[in-house]
């Protein structure tokens, strides 16, 4: 009887030792859960969508879209680092998740060992921007107006830690500006205090608010992204204004981490091709968000990068970081 | 400019569109009217689908689906004390105590009326006079917004409770656990004890489940046990009692249109909610009574005001969002995506962009404010047949739902276990006497109060005057101060009257 047993239990692990060799060849034969780490309804969400859609087709099995917001994207990417490696549940990564709080506070995972970057799939565009009928009409007009009323001028983040706070704070720094940062809890809100003329100034992904730029009721100043964006194609950037530094963001596909290569490659190529798809691109370009793919690994050096520099500047920027 | 409005009936006024609306109102009033699922929740599931629908069918329908729940929570609310959606919260206060004195029809189709006055009164504004109310918005930054919530927590604080003491204990604990999660300015964490799902701080609607309709359950269950068996509701055979006279309306028309005032403002201000406009309407009907000890025993103007209020931020909410780009509330932020997946970026250039489905848009809403008025009609009737089967049946089921629902709105486990908690303190505090609406008000008004305290002073470098230097925030300050002094006039003149007696 206990042999049987025993050879029962044999031919079980057997079975299980095969299939999860033909895991990568097979894959995927069942429905995907996708997670998105921010609400339903803002841009993140729709180009994921988006993109899930294409990808759904291309991997002949469905990605099912499930919303998981908060903690600054935290919560959604832990569920990720915490699913079995076995490519049946990916998610939404935004770069602050992996490479800024970590830094600042606590998360249940490592962002470099729990987690893979499978590719980056859309860089968020941000800009400096100031209501439209502001006194300043280029960035020296504004830097100006700050060096000659030290400690009056306020700008506006979408919270601390963000992108938005830390490249602000970072241009400040460079520049000895004495201006005071106000967090306000997400973009619609931080909009909102720029329309109402309670900041002087924002930083935000400009998708966001394109409506309001091109009615004219907001200005861009300076475009904190690597290039030139098609909204405002006459505002420079940050690096032609001689700084060395710009506000590099992605949207990223991310996998836990130990997931078969084979399954990330396939992974990637769908997501390669849904970025370069006609009907996405085109869907996306209505509300001023241009996907663009970079390879994983390439994305997760960048992250390291990104990480290593922030490290650095957290304190000097006046950010608690963890002990 | 009448090209544009026919271009845009056309457009709108068909029979495909009109089935969306009706399909929005008939779901949200359904998920609404079931305690433990809501509206919320319905859009949000909805959303993925309408990828493939039309702009006007897919928007008129979540817009429906949004103000169906809000109507529908009322249904629950009133019936079972167990409010299906958190608008309703407040509509609980006084409907409860009239379907026990088994005039449950009369309250429902009070809530019926105010409800469908407070969402045509909000649509219209939302149809002339956006663009005014939406600069009014903007006026508010952090000061003003501070001292308008400070107002709002005096107004409201301590709603439901059987004292002051008590009602103000329930505020406290609110305020209390309103602080868990990240901190908003810093983002440290507080009071999360390690676990990530705290940091997103406590999720409001598996809360509220517990707090409001899970705790109702236990309570009942008790009684029913003490009774030792399970009693229907009394229903009065008088035909008064199951509507509304025309006399009764009219005396809470002054009541439903100040409400609807409070509800659309609350609703073009981003942020302020659903939730605190209901709360608000509650409680300014009960501060200007006659009679305010009769509120929450059963008073008709109970059930109006806080249903007035709620509905009428639906379309006021909308104002924002098609004029700046910024939705007022969190259902207008889901319903954002709706219009952005369809292409038409919500902000100043989407009424010069496309009048025809903007005013379409407008249209439809109106139109379907009336669909409001039938089709909640069976489900009424249905509700009513709900509470004549033995509460033994009937709370194992709602049971079973609160878990769907707290569990449903993130697909979270986590709120599960945070809604079973709620729902055994909720318990313990109507055994104490204490609000679990005042707990729920508190819990969603103090945050608000500390970022915009917080974000106010960093503008101002840290200093308190500019709660006093701005004009708008002055107001609010001076109408808290007044308040206070009024409420502290009105109880020792009560005191001096009890006294005389």
């Amino acid at each position: 009887m206990r042999t049987k047993i025993w050879a029962a239990l044999l031919c079980l692990a057997l079975v299980g030792v095969l299939a999860g060799g033909a895991l990568a060849k097979g894959y995927p034969n069942k429905p995907i859960k996708f997670i998105i780490n921010f609400s339903a309804g803002g841009t993140t969400d729709v180009a994921a969508r988006l993109m899930a859609a294409k990808a759904t087709e291309t991997l002949k099995q469905a990605l099912v879209c499930m919303n998981r917001p908060g903690a600054g994207g935290t919560l959604g990417v832990s569920e990720v680092a915490r699913a079995k490696p076995n490519g049946y549940l990916i998610g939404t990564c935004n770069m602050p998740a992996v490479a800024i709080i970590p830094l600042i506070r606590e998360v249940p995972y490592k962002p470099y060992k729990d987690l893979v970057q499978v590719c980056a799939v859309m860089p968020y565009e941000y800009a400096l921007m100031v209501r439209g009928d502001a006194p300043w009409k280029t960035w020296e007009d504004f830097a100006a107006y700050v060096k000659k009323n030290p400690g009056k001028v306020t700008y506006g983040s979408v919270g601390t830690g963000t992108t938005n706070h830390l490249i602000t704070a970072r241009i400040g720094k460079e520049m000895g500006l004495d201006w005071k940062h106000v967090p306000f809890q997400g973009g619609v809100k931080e909009t909102a205090a720029l329309l109402g003329g309670h900041v002087d100034m924002i930083n935000n992904t400009t998708a966001s608010v394109a409506s309001s730029i091109r009615a004219g009721k907001i200005r861009v100043l300076l475009v904190t992204s690597e290039d030139r964006l098609s909204l405002c194609p006459e505002v420079p950037t940050m690096k032609e204004k001689g700084f060395k530094f710009s506000q590099i963001s992605y949207m990223s596909i991310v996998a836990p981490g130990g997931t078969p290569q084979a399954v990330l490659d396939k992974l990637s190529a769908a997501f390669k091709l849904a970025t370069a798809d006609k009907g996405v691109l085109e869907a996306c370009a209505k509300l001023d968000l241009h996907p663009k793919f970079m390879p994983g690994k390439q994305y997760q050096a960048l992250l390291q990068q990104l990480s290593a520099e922030w490290g650095k500047l957290l304190p000097e920027l006046g950010v608690k970081a963890k002990k | 400019m009448l090209d544009t409005l026919i271009q845009a009936a056309s457009q709108a006024l068909t029979l495909y569109n009109f089935f969306g609306a009706a399909l929005g109102i008939f779901l949200g009033s359904l998920l609404g009217a079931i305690p433990g699922l809501n509206g919320t929740m319905a859009i949000a599931l909805l959303i993925p689908v309408t990828y493939t629908w039309s702009p006007l069918f897919s928007i008129a329908m979540l817009v429906g689906c949004w103000k169906g729940s809000v109507y529908g929570g009322s249904i629950s609310a009133i019936l079972l004390n167990a409010p299906g959606t958190p608008e309703a919260a407040a509509t609980s206060l006084d409907g409860y105590p009239l379907a026990r004195q088994g005039k449950a029809g009369k309250a429902l189709k009070m809530a019926l009326y105010a409800s469908v006055i407070g969402a045509v009164f909000s649509d219209v504004m939302l149809m002339v006079a956006a663009p005014p109310i939406a600069a009014l918005a903007l006026m508010f930054g952090p000061a003003e917004l501070a001292m308008l919530i400070l107002f709002a927590l005096v107004v409201v604080a301590g709603t439901g409770a059987h004292s002051q003491v008590k009602g103000l204990i329930s505020t406290a604990l609110g305020m209390l656990l309103a602080t868990v999660g990240l901190d908003p300015i810093t983002t440290q964490q507080r009071f999360t004890f390690g676990s990530i799902d705290l940091d997103a701080g406590i999720e409001l609607l598996a809360m509220l489940i517990g707090l409001l309709v899970m705790s109702e359950v236990l309570v009942q269950m008790e009684e029913g046990w003490q009774e030792a068996h399970s009693e229907a509701m009394a229903r009065s055979a008088d035909p008064n009692a199951s509507r509304v006279t025309w006399r009764e309306l009219k005396a809470c028309l002054g009541t439903i249109f100040r409400s609807s005032l409070l509800g659309a403002f609350c609703g073009a201000l981003p942020g302020v909610g659903s939730i605190t406009a209901a709360f608000m309407g509650y409680d300014q009907a009960r501060r200007l009574a006659k009679n305010p000890e009769d509120y929450g025993k059963g008073e008709l103007k109970g059930v109006a005001a806080p249903e007035a209020a709620n509905n009428a931020v639906c379309g006021a909410a909308l104002i924002p969002l098609v004029t700046l780009g910024i939705p007022g509330a969190l259902s207008a932020a889901v319903i954002m995506g709706a219009f952005m997946i369809h292409g038409l970026a919500p902000g100043p250039m989407l009424m010069t962009e496309h009048p025809e489905t903007i005013y379409g848009l407008f249209m439809l809403l109106i139109l379907s404010d009336f669909f409001m008025l039938v089709i909640p009609l069976p489900l009424m009737k249905l509700g009513q047949w709900v509470i004549s089967v033995p509460r033994a049946y009937l709370f194992p089921v709602i049971l079973v739902l609160c878990v769907i629902g707290a569990y449903g709105t993130q697909q979270n486990l986590f709120d599960v276990k945070i809604m079973v908690f709620f729902g055994v303190l909720g318990y313990f505090l109507k055994k104490w006497g204490l609000s679990p609406a005042a707990l729920l008000i508190a819990f969603i008004l103090g945050p608000m109060a500390e970022v915009y305290l917080r974000q106010a002073l960093k503008i101002s470098g840290g200093s308190p005057m500019i709660f006093v230097t701005k004009p708008l925030a002055l107001g609010f300050l001076l109408a808290t101060v007044a308040m206070i002094a009024w409420t502290a006039y009105r109880r020792r003149r009560g005191k001096g009257a009890a006294a005389a007696h």
